[in-house]
This record gives structure tokens, C-alpha cells and sequence, in this order.
């Protein structure tokens, strides 16, 4: 009985390898048009809101067939992701958080910034509104209506992007003294009942907002991705001034770990700054949502 | 002749849909020692855990005309000793109608009887078999 | 060693606050769901094993796939229930401790009535034969077979609340890791390690180990008597 099990195993074992390999040797559609690069994989870390909205899903064969690389995504908040990259676990990062990259870079882990998406981010709310941020001209407006009415609101409280947008934003609204993190590295909370820290992605954000008909801040990708789920939510203000969400590509510094891919990440960075990027990323969402979710920087 | 000590009638047990036990009419006379002979499996076992109460019929009744019915004694092939000392052991099977010192007097007693009576504060379950049903038996 | 002492001294220090709390929220939690799974699951698991009756095979069946219930699953389902849509929505109970301890209930008392039936099923048969034999009232052998197996049934009640600390998944989904209010120690270190902030999370690993040493410590000081 045990040595059937054994030749089972092996049996699976050999086989998992074989498919294993197989995968590697026929990519689709590369081998006849591009030759594949030395190192054809480019380990790309980047946010949840980028992965969730399924912008990068979208974008992917067309870079892979383009280019002759592969893809191998990981989304997490901005912090972690950047933290991945410093830690050799990432050759791009794709990220939304100007002050955390400039950080980074000032750290000697890349060496520029390239600025080349922007969106909308957008206060959700329940459909009655008791703050009354429809009346509101900016985020900063809204966010102190918010705070005197006491209504709920969620925060993502997790160091991402949109986190550390939204801390901003309360201390524009006068709500908070600063946005910097503290001595621990934990960032800023509101100390007041109506505000809850949930530490957690912009998906179970999102739900529970709608469980507790609350207040949050979300990028307007993933709000329309989830909309079916959220019914008693509704976009409340959007497209302020103050509201922009900058997408950055940074390609990871090769010095720091030998088997970093460097080549692969300019690769990447060029092509998602050509015009059939851009045209692609224009098209992203209209059939789907009626609306341009992803809009490009133009070039300075 | 005396009235018989125990009656059985219509005695039956049944496990799992399967009839071990089937004795119509038995009674047990006093002054007479019985010997319960038979091969394995045949329900010699069963029908001591019926007298002993320890399970109980699926049909059918037991009478007896003793003034208590813990006069039956019963040990099984494998006694159970608890974990507190053998002589708490011995006074939890006395009559519960004894008192507390009585129980004690008499649980002594046993064991000197036994000639164990040194490991009074010994656990139980720390016993050897034979030991315990020593003690165990008289205690019944 | 040096990470060891930074967690001791911030425990104790000003800036340890957040670190108390979130310490004091998961001890409640997990005293309470050890506590009312305890009392659900073991009776129940000590009369199964004890007993015998026609459906014991079928219900030991039922509670042995209920002990492998995935956490995720347990939360799904306390969620589902709680939610403002749920058939129990209108308690408000969602993303509170309450509901914490109730998912995690449902995860553990399976746990604690397989593990008692086992523990029950090998001393009974013996026991009872005995108890039986002498005549003891019914209603005491409960009692006995109890003290009898307390030994094993404190380990049992050690796993229980080992699982309950360590569990992340259910109260995650039912908890919503709220700051201050519904976040403990295993959903703390998630947040920590998704942010990047690994230094907090392995300060937090460290005092869950520590918390974990301690209840194991205390147990076995109860099985030495």
C-alpha cells in the first residue's frame, strides 16, 4: 500500500514539473513575432486598487505579446508594495503615493519617478448623506462636514495610497495636525468615535461602509468594480481639485540585489508610456462602466 | 419451597438488532450456588451486567425479594479504580446509606482484611490489577 | 535578544497604549469563545462518548467534519448571518467583539465536543461497568468520568483557546479589524506585514508567543495536580 502511494506521489511530483515547464517554453504568441530577452520574467509589485480594478489584467497580454516578457504581478497598499521592492522581492513598482516614492528614491532604491496615470479619487457615502457632502466644492469641504455631523467614517488605515490621501485630506479639512508617520511607523488616526481605522484593502472598505452606511474614500475604479454589492452607497463628490489620483512607475535600482531586472522594468516602463498603452488605457472601463476610468499624463 | 431470591421472565437483550439473551422463565433459589457455564459469546457476561444492573433489558423483567438491591454484588473482569485514594475508592462503593465514619471503619477494616491496608493514601489507578480487584471485590 | 527586550519595554512604556489594548481585546475574545465553546462542546462531547444510541455514529460524523470547518468559512457564515441583511441584522451585532466570539464558537465547540467524545469513549465503558456495578446514581457518573478525564480536558481546553488566539480568518471577516475595538493580535500582524511594517508585526508575534508560552505554562501547572 505504501509503495503505491510513493509511486503516486512521484507520479504527481513529475508531473507538476513537467507542466511547469511546459508553461515556460510556450508563451503564447511570443516565440514567432519577438525573441524572448535573457530574463523574460519582470516581477511587477503594485497597489490593490490597480490589480482590483483589472487595468493590469487587461493591459498584460497585450505587453507580454508586444515585448517578448512575462508578467508576475503582486498588489498589496502602497506601503507593503514598496516595502516588497526594497526587500528584492520586485524589479517595477507601479504605485500612487508621491510622498512614500519620493521617500523611496531618497532611500537609493531607484532612481526616477515616472509619473504617467491619473484618476479620480471619490467620497462614497449612503444615499440619504446626512453631512451633506454633495453641497461640497472640495475633498477638504467635505471631509469637515463629515467630522461636524459625526457621521461614520472608514479608513482604510492600512498605509496605502488612498490611506495616506485620505490623511491628507483631514489635515486640509483641519481634522488632523499632520500626516506623517510616527516614531513606530504607524500613521495617524482620528481619535473619535464616528472614525474607525479598519486596517484592511479597499474591497472590505467598501463593504463595510455599506454595512454600516458610512463614509470612506476610494478610488472610482474599484467603487464601479463593486457597485453591485454596495446598493446603499453612492459617489457623493468626485473630480474636486483636490480629488487627483497619480499613478508612478519606478523601476527598481539594479544595485542593491544582483538578480534584479532591470532591463525588463524599463521595458515595462517604456511601453506603458507608448502610444498603444495609452490608447489602450484611455479605452479601459467605457464599454464597461460608460465612463474613461484611467486617464494619461500628458508627456512634460 | 422458599420464595425464589431473583425471578427472570421473559428476559431478552438485543444489541444492535441482534438478540444476545433470550431466557423466557429462570428463577434463582436461596442456599444454592450457581455456575453460569457456556461458550464465548453466548451471553454469560450479559446476563451478570442484567443482575447487576449495569445495563439494562430490552424486554421482558427482573424481580428480586432482597431488601436492597445492592446485596447483589457485581466485579467486573476489568475494574475500574479512580483516581483518588483506595479508600475513598472502597467508601464510594458502600451502601450509601452508611455514614461517613462507618464507611471509613468499614473500609479500614477491608483492608487489613486484604493486607493492603499501608496504601489506604495511595491512588487508586496506581494499583496493579490484581490489587485493585482485591480490594474492589471486597469493597463490593 | 534585542527584539525581545523592545517588546518587553514598549509593553510597559507610554507608546505600548495601542499594543495593551490590542492585547486586552484578544484576551477577552478568547476567553469568552474558550469559555461558551467549553460549555457547549464538552458535556455534549462527554455524553456522546459515554452513551450509547442509534444516532451516535451519524452525530460523531457530523461534529468530526465540523472540526474541519475552515475559519474563513465560519466567518463567511456568522457574516452572512449578522449582516444589516441578515436574518440577525437588526442586533447591529456586525464588526463587534460579540460577533468575534460567536464566529469563533462555532468554529471551536466542534473541536472541544470531538476531542471530549474521544476522551470520553475510552475511560467510559470501564468506568461505568463499575459505577454501575455498585450502584451509583446516574447522575453522578457524569461528574465522575469529568473529574476522572481532567487531565486530557484541560488539554483540550488549552487547544481551544490556543485556536481562538491564533485564529485570523473568521474574525477578520465578522471583526473588520477595527482600531480600538475589534482589532487583536493576529489581525494587527496581518495589517503590520501588509503595510510593509514588519518590525511592529514581529513585536506583536513575539508577545502572541508569549502569551501562548504563559497559558501553556499555566496548564500544565493545573495537569501536575
Amino acid at each position: 500500500m505504501k509503495k503505491i502511494l510513493l509511486i503516486l506521489l512521484a507520479c504527481v511530483l513529475v508531473f507538476s514539473f513537467a507542466a511547469c515547464t511546459a508553461g515556460q517554453t510556450s508563451d503564447p504568441g511570443v516565440d514567432d513575432q519577438t525573441p524572448t530577452p535573457e530574463n523574460p520574467v519582470i516581477r511587477l509589485s503594485t497597489t490593490t486598487s490597480v490589480n482590483d480594478s483589472g487595468l493590469l489584467a487587461y493591459l498584460q497580454p497585450s505587453f507580454e505579446a508586444a515585448t517578448g516578457y512575462r508578467l508576475e504581478i503582486s498588489s498589496a497598499g502602497t506601503g507593503a508594495a514598496i516595502q516588497a521592492a526594497k526587500d528584492g522581492n520586485a524589479d517595477c513598482l507601479l504605485v500612487h503615493s508621491k510622498s512614500q516614492e519620493e521617500a523611496y528614491i531618497a532611500d537609493g532604491f531607484g532612481e526616477v519617478r515616472v509619473p504617467f496615470m491619473y484618476n479620480f479619487f471619490v467620497v462614497i457615502g449612503p444615499k440619504d448623506d446626512a453631512a451633506n457632502v454633495k453641497e461640497a466644492d472640495t475633498a477638504a469641504d467635505a471631509f469637515s462636514a463629515i467630522a461636524d455631523s459625526g457621521s461614520t467614517f472608514i479608513s482604510r488605515g492600512d498605509a496605502s495610497g488612498t490611506h495616506t490621501k485620505e490623511l491628507g485630506l483631514w489635515v486640509a479639512a483641519g481634522q488632523l495636525e499632520s500626516a506623517d508617520a510616527t516614531a513606530d511607523g504607524t500613521l495617524p488616526v482620528i481619535d473619535a468615535p464616528w472614525y474607525l481605522s479598519i486596517g484592511q484593502g479597499m474591497g472590505a472598505t467598501l463593504n463595510m461602509a455599506q454595512e454600516k452606511l458610512a463614509y470612506t474614500l476610494s478610488d472610482k475604479a474599484t467603487f464601479l468594480a463593486n457597485a453591485a454589492n454596495l446598493a446603499d452607497l453612492d459617489i457623493l463628490l468626485e473630480r474636486a481639485d483636490d480629488m487627483m489620483n497619480t499613478y508612478s512607475m519606478i523601476a527598481v535600482t539594479p544595485e542593491r540585489y544582483d538578480d534584479t531586472n532591470y532591463e525588463g522594468a524599463q521595458a515595462f516602463v517604456t511601453w506603458m508610456t507608448s502610444a498603444e498603452a495609452k490608447q489602450l488605457i484611455a479605452d479601459f472601463g467605457v464599454a464597461e462602466y460608460g465612463q474613461q476610468l484611467f486617464f494619461n499624463l500628458e508627456d512634460e | 419451597m422458599a420464595e425464589p431470591l431473583i425471578k427472570l421472565r421473559e428476559l431478552q437483550k438485543t444489541y444492535h438488532n441482534r438478540l444476545v439473551l433470550d431466557i423466557p422463565d429462570f428463577s434463582f433459589e436461596p442456599g444454592l450456588v450457581y455456575a453460569l457455564v457456556g461458550p464465548n459469546g453466548s451471553g454469560k457476561s450479559t446476563l451478570l451486567r442484567l443482575l447487576a444492573g449495569v445495563i439494562r433489558p430490552s424486554a421482558g423483567n427482573i424481580s428480586h425479594s432482597l431488601t436492597n438491591a445492592r446485596d447483589i454484588a457485581y466485579l467486573p473482569q476489568k475494574p475500574y479504580a479512580f483516581n483518588f485514594s483506595v479508600l475513598r475508592n472502597i467508601t464510594m462503593a458502600l451502601p450509601s446509606l452508611m455514614s461517613k465514619t462507618a464507611k471509613e471503619e468499614r473500609a479500614l477494616h477491608i483492608l487489613k482484611e486484604v493486607g493492603i491496608d499501608k496504601l489506604r493514601a495511595a491512588k487508586g489507578n496506581r494499583l496493579s490489577g490484581a490489587r485493585r480487584s482485591g480490594f474492589l471485590w471486597r469493597g463490593s | 535578544m534585542d527584539n525581545f527586550w523592545h517588546v518587553i519595554t514598549l509593553l510597559f512604556s507610554d507608546a505600548g497604549a495601542e499594543l495593551r489594548y490590542i492585547i486586552g481585546v484578544t484576551l477577552t475574545m478568547s476567553l469568552f469563545s474558550t469559555t461558551i465553546s467549553t460549555l457547549i462542546g464538552m458535556p455534549l462531547g462527554i455524553l456522546i462518548g459515554s452513551r450509547e444510541f442509534r444516532l451516535k455514529k451519524p452525530l460523531m460524523r457530523v461534529t468530526h467534519a465540523l472540526m474541519s470547518l475552515p475559519p474563513v468559512v465560519a466567518g463567511l457564515i456568522v457574516y452572512l448571518i449578522l449582516s444589516r441583511n441578515g436574518p440577525l441584522g437588526a442586533f447591529h451585532l456586525i464588526y463587534s467583539l460579540q460577533a468575534m466570539v460567536i464566529a469563533q464558537v462555532l468554529l471551536i465547540s466542534p473541536i472541544v465536543c470531538g476531542l471530549s467524545t474521544s476522551i470520553a469513549s475510552i475511560r467510559a465503558p470501564q468506568m461505568l461497568e463499575t459505577t454501575r456495578g455498585f450502584g451509583m446514581k446516574r447522575s453522578k457518573e457524569i461528574w465522575l468520568l469529568l473529574y476522572e478525564s481532567r487531565s486530557q480536558l484541560i488539554s483540550v481546553l488549552m487547544l481551544a483557546f490556543g485556536r481562538s488566539i491564533a485564529e485570523v480568518g473568521a474574525v477578520q471577516i465578522v471583526g473588520g479589524n477595527i482600531a480600538g475595538k475589534t482589532r487583536v493580535m493576529t489581525t494587527a500582524i496581518m495589517l503590520e506585514t501588509n503595510k510593509g511594517n514588519f518590525q511592529y508585526a514581529i513585536t506583536l508575534g513575539v508577545v502572541l508567543l508569549l502569551l501562548a508560552l504563559v497559558v501553556n505554562l499555566a496548564s500544565a501547572g493545573l495537569q501536575e495536580k
